[in-house]
């Protein structure tokens, strides 16, 4: 059964910029006080991809602090796709997204992956490095602040989503 | 059956449900076999539209259709959705821990969506409430400090009333009550056409009234010596000692001479200045001799600078030590010309102020020679912590 709106994941460590890429994708805002999500916040957003009608999605922007819990919780259940969200600026929140990505498909095998490496407006574009630098997962370079490739990574992952969808 | 399941009567358990549905601790959901949301209450689930499917109304459980399916075959099955916010159309509902099961009763599936509270809503509500008290303890302890120095303030006003009372009352009294005996001498002499006389009182009028003016100018200096405290200025002692020796009166064969380690200090320079220069010109006044020697030495405490002014004068008698720190107090003859003994009242007042203190080592009665010591604080923070009372500043010791 096709589901009405496709179930999209925001996973990441603390402070990497979540909450501030469904804000800038849902209301095209940025806000600059930072305050961390608590359990989490539910949105719906129609993602608009080239050759398919818009697609449907419901984005759940998950509290850091569930950490390796997030794996074993009632939210994940049923999702479509995940995008793993790093922090330019903090190196260990990029070290760590090949094996949040890796406990994401272990939980949902065959779901579509993305990686969001956020913040690119404090950093200049630097190669990446490690694990990351191997993977060859969908990968974005976005800022919530200027909005740069947030809604293109989404409508890249819808288009994935529907591709893969029975 | 346990304690809790007594029994209650369906009327007073529906009314009690819906109290507690109407003032927001949960909200219910109706859905039909289709999943359409056929109806809601309580406050808590306003956002739910009535005839819509509910994975569109209610966010989180899109995807979930199957499994709200299932709990028409597994009726003792709940589906939970803890702690989440449904953010549609820019509003954010509370927090809400969301949970499907199937009824029986009304043979359909109810959603029950309560306010969800975390050990972590719970723990910032600790640390807030923690925080208001250390603010409001903070505040009290502040206040009460603020009390203290007010109380102590007061206390010394009041000490400063009764001494000013004081010496208005008597020592300001004893050449006024001379001018009017004065004036009634030159009234008499005048009656009685002695004029030379009379010239000769009205000159100790005049003489009189010079001490009165040098008396009220003392206290004048008295009074404002605790008011130098607003400037805090960067000091080199050396510099100072050396200037306020310098500016002193002294007779030629009078030596001072300056010794020990003068440091640069952040303080109240003009009371220091005022310190030294009543001291140090104490004891050239009252030196008895033609030649003498008066010795300023200085050394580095851990928190003060320890000032010594020594001379090999005539010497204190214990007995006076109390009243040389009291205004107008003086072993010499004010009306011959000599100090009207406002000096070490001024020093007193000053080191008071600024929390230093002040001894004095003589025995006039076995050996000639004074010494002066004097604590003086090198930062203001001493200053605050030393500061308790204004005349315990100073303490008076033949032993020191």
């Amino acid at each position: 059964m096709r589901p009405s709106a496709y179930k999209v994941m925001l996973l990441g460590q603390i402070g990497v910029g979540k909450s501030s890429i469904a804000q800038r994708l849902v209301f095209d805002r940025f806000d600059t006080s930072y305050k961390p999500t608590i359990g989490v916040d539910v949105y719906r957003y129609e993602a608009k991809t080239i050759e398919a009608e818009p697609v449907p999605m419901i984005v759940w922007d998950s509290d850091g602090n569930l950490g390796d819990a997030m794996f074993r919780h009632v939210y994940l259940k049923e999702a479509s796709a995940a995008l793993i969200i790093g922090d330019v600026t903090r190196n260990e929140t990029i070290e760590a997204m090949p094996a949040i990505a890796a406990a994401f498909r272990e939980r949902l095998p065959g779901r579509c992956v993305c990686y969001l490496v956020n913040k690119s407006d404090l950093s200049p574009p630097t190669p990446l490095q490690g694990e990351l630098a191997r993977d060859d997962t969908l990968l974005f370079h976005t800022s919530a602040l200027t909005g740069e490739n947030v809604t293109r990574a989404f409508a890249e992952t819808a288009r994935a989503i529907v591709r893969r969808a029975p | 059956m346990s304690a809790i399941d007594v029994p209650i009567r369906e009327a007073p358990l529906i009314s009690a449900s819906r109290l507690l549905a109407e003032r927001g601790f949960f909200g219910i959901v109706w859905l039909d076999a289709e999943l359409q949301v056929t109806g809601r209450y309580g406050p808590l689930v306003a956002f739910v539209s009535i005839g819509k499917d509910v994975t569109e109304t209610i966010l989180p459980f899109a995807g979930l259709e199957a499994d709200l399916l299932a709990l028409r075959s597994d009726r003792h099955a709940v589906l939970d959705i803890p702690s989440v916010t449904i953010v549609t159309n820019g509003e954010r509902t509370p927090r809400l821990n969301l949970a499907a099961v199937w009824s029986e009763a009304e043979n359909c599936i109810l959603i029950l969506a309560s306010r969800a509270v975390l050990s972590v809503d719970l723990e910032v509500e600790l640390n807030r409430q923690i925080r208001a008290r250390l603010i409001a303890e903070a505040d009290v302890v502040a206040k009460s400090v603020e009390l203290q120095h007010t109380n102590a303030e007061l206390e010394r006003a009041n000490t400063d009333l009764e001494q000013f009372a004081s010496v208005i009352s008597h020592d300001l009294k004893a050449p006024m009550r001379e001018l009017r005996f004065l004036a009634d001498d030159v009234d008499a002499m005048l009656a009685a056409g002695d004029i030379d006389r009379s010239r000769t009182a009205l000159a100790a009028m005049r003489q009189q009234s010079g001490r009165m003016s040098a008396m009220l100018s003392s206290l004048l200096a008295y009074a404002t010596a605790a008011q130098k405290v607003d400037v805090l200025e960067d000091i080199d002692t050396a510099k100072l000692v050396a200037a306020v020796v310098n500016s002193l009166p002294r007779p030629p064969k009078i030596r001072v001479e300056i010794t020990g380690d003068w440091p640069q200090l952040n303080t109240f320079g003009a009371l220091l200045d005022l310190v030294l220069r009543n001291v140090i010109g104490n004891a050239l006044a009252h030196h008895d001799r033609a030649d003498g020697h008066v010795k300023v030495h200085a050394s580095e405490l851990k928190e003060s600078l320890l000032i010594e002014v020594s001379d090999d004068g005539p010497g204190i008698d214990p007995a006076h030590y109390d009243a040389i720190f009291l205004p107008f107090r003086t072993l010499g003859d004010p009306a011959k010309g000599e100090p009207s003994g406002m000096g070490l009242a001024i020093v007193a007042r000053a080191l008071s102020t600024v929390g230093g203190r002040i001894t004095v080592h003589s025995d006039a009665l076995k050996t000639r020679g004074t010494t002066f010591s004097i604590w003086w604080p090198k930062s203001t923070v001493t200053i605050q912590k030393n500061c308790p009372t204004p005349y315990n500043v100073h303490s008076f010791s033949n032993d020191a």
